[in-house]
């Protein structure tokens, strides 16, 4: 199965709240992980965000899953300022799998 | 037994210590009046102050009353902050409402249970910049950093936070103030492993200001609350306010931190917020460049930066 996350309709044009970016997760995405071939985060019309909401909501998706979630999951529809945030939470999210998988 | 406290004239944030001291000495009464005849002018950080104090003495039963209204010059200031209705206490006076001019943002407030951080977030910002669009870099700043200290008072105060902010358009200034008279920082690492780190109310501020630490992170009440946070938002914030030239103060307690353009200010002196804790960030206007730029460089300087993947994205 392909899932496809409008960012815009689940949390409007500014995400700040890492509860409700995770509880959303959980229930659209990580309730399907191992059903899904693709999963596409869709950006459009998302203005501005904060780290809180970033790296809770992606920064701990790409720490359980890692290789997977880069296998797996694209972005599309960023600006600028929404790449510059996710590339750090995801990067982040990678460093701290990684120190997972060596401890 | 009764007490009255004097609120000063003038309170910026050199005076808060002053004022913090008037609020705690009235912690021992159970009827306090709050005069405010001499008040010309608050910072929003004094106000929110105010409220969150003597939202803790009524949740404590004590009685309220405000006093001077009538000779109070900043009246009609206060009035359009929505100052009296969020101060909840019988002061005998009519409440005229008018609509905010737009250099102000009316007085909110939220809990754990209440409150919308983003759209709270986004009204205030819109409410303090009428004339900028929403793609703007100053927008998009003090939307950021109005969305953080938001979040830190809902999830992690355990308490009612009050929330300002101000336009100062002679020095070009935007002042955004969050208190709360919530458990306050040291509490929140009390039950951490870090917990040794975070002794004195001092100690717990400079803890929480290290990016990555979070009291949630640090729980052990488990998975989570622990995903819900990453400690990145106050560290950020205090990097961003750097960036543009600002100031950032942090107190609760007896812990206070207060750092302008880049320098920490300390304070001679007691200083007692009492319960909760105070959060303002002040950002200059002029200094406010590329939003982008400026918040991948306060992402550098903390040492978190991205590492090439573009492949992530479609477009
Ligand atoms: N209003 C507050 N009341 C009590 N504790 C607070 C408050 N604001 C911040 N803290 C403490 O400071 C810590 C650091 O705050 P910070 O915003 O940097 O991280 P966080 O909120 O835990 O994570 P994130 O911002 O990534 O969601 C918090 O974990 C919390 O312990
Ligand atoms: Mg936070």
């Amino acid at each position: 199965m392909n899932l496809e996350i409008n960012m815009l309709t689940e949390f409007g044009d500014f995400l700040a709240d890492g509860h409700v970016g995770n509880s959303v997760m959980s229930r659209r995405v990580e309730s399907v992980w191992n059903q899904c071939v693709s999963i596409v985060f869709d950006f459009q019309g998302v203005n501005n965000l904060t780290d809180s909401f970033v790296h809770a909501t992606f920064g701990n998706m790409v720490e359980e899953h890692g290789e997977e979630f880069m296998k797996k999951c694209r972005f599309k529809g960023c600006s600028p300022l929404v790449k510059s945030f996710l590339s750090i939470a995801v990067g982040e999210g990678m460093k701290k799998h990684m120190e997972r998988k060596t401890n | 037994m009764q007490h009255t406290v004097i609120i000063p004239s003038h309170v910026f944030e050199e005076q808060l210590p002053q004022l913090f001291n008037r609020l705690h000495e009235a912690n021992h009464y159970d009827e306090i009046s709050i005069d405010i005849s001499r008040v010309e002018f608050l910072s929003p950080a004094a106000i929110v102050t105010i409220l969150a104090r003597c939202h803790q003495w009524k949740r404590q039963n004590k009685n309220l009353c405000l006093i001077g209204l009538n000779q109070c010059s900043a009246a009609g200031y206060l009035k359009r902050m929505d100052f009296l209705q969020h101060l909840g206490i019988n002061h005998g006076y009519e409440q005229n409402r008018h609509p905010p001019a737009g250099r102000f943002v009316p007085i909110q407030s939220l809990t754990f249970a209440t409150g919308s951080v983003d759209l709270l977030a986004s009204e205030i910002t819109q409410c303090i910049l009428p004339e900028s669009s929403c793609y703007d870099d100053e927008y998009r700043l003090i939307q950021y950093a109005t969305g953080e200290l938001l979040s830190n008072g809902k999830y992690h105060s355990e308490g009612r936070a009050f929330v300002s902010a101000q336009f100062f358009p002679k020095r070009n200034l935007v002042r955004i103030a969050i208190a709360d008279d919530g458990v306050g920082i040291r509490q929140k690492f009390l039950t951490t492993s870090r917990a040794s780190e975070a002794a004195d109310a001092n100690s717990a501020i400079r803890l929480a200001l290290i990016p990555g630490v979070s009291s949630a992170l640090l729980s052990p009440s488990g998975l989570y609350a622990a995903r819900n946070h990453r400690g990145v938002g106050l560290s950020l914030t205090r990097e961003l306010v750097k960036g543009a030239n600002g100031e950032m103060l942090i107190a609760t307690e007896d812990g206070w931190f207060y750092e302008k353009q880049g320098e920490i200010v300390p304070h001679s002196g007691t200083v007692y917020y009492g319960q909760g804790t105070l959060v303002a960030a002040t950002f200059h206007r002029d200094h406010i460049a590329d939003y982008t730029e400026m918040h991948a460089k306060a992402m550098r300087d903390i040492g978190m930066f991205s590492e090439g993947s573009a492949d992530i994205f479609l477009d």
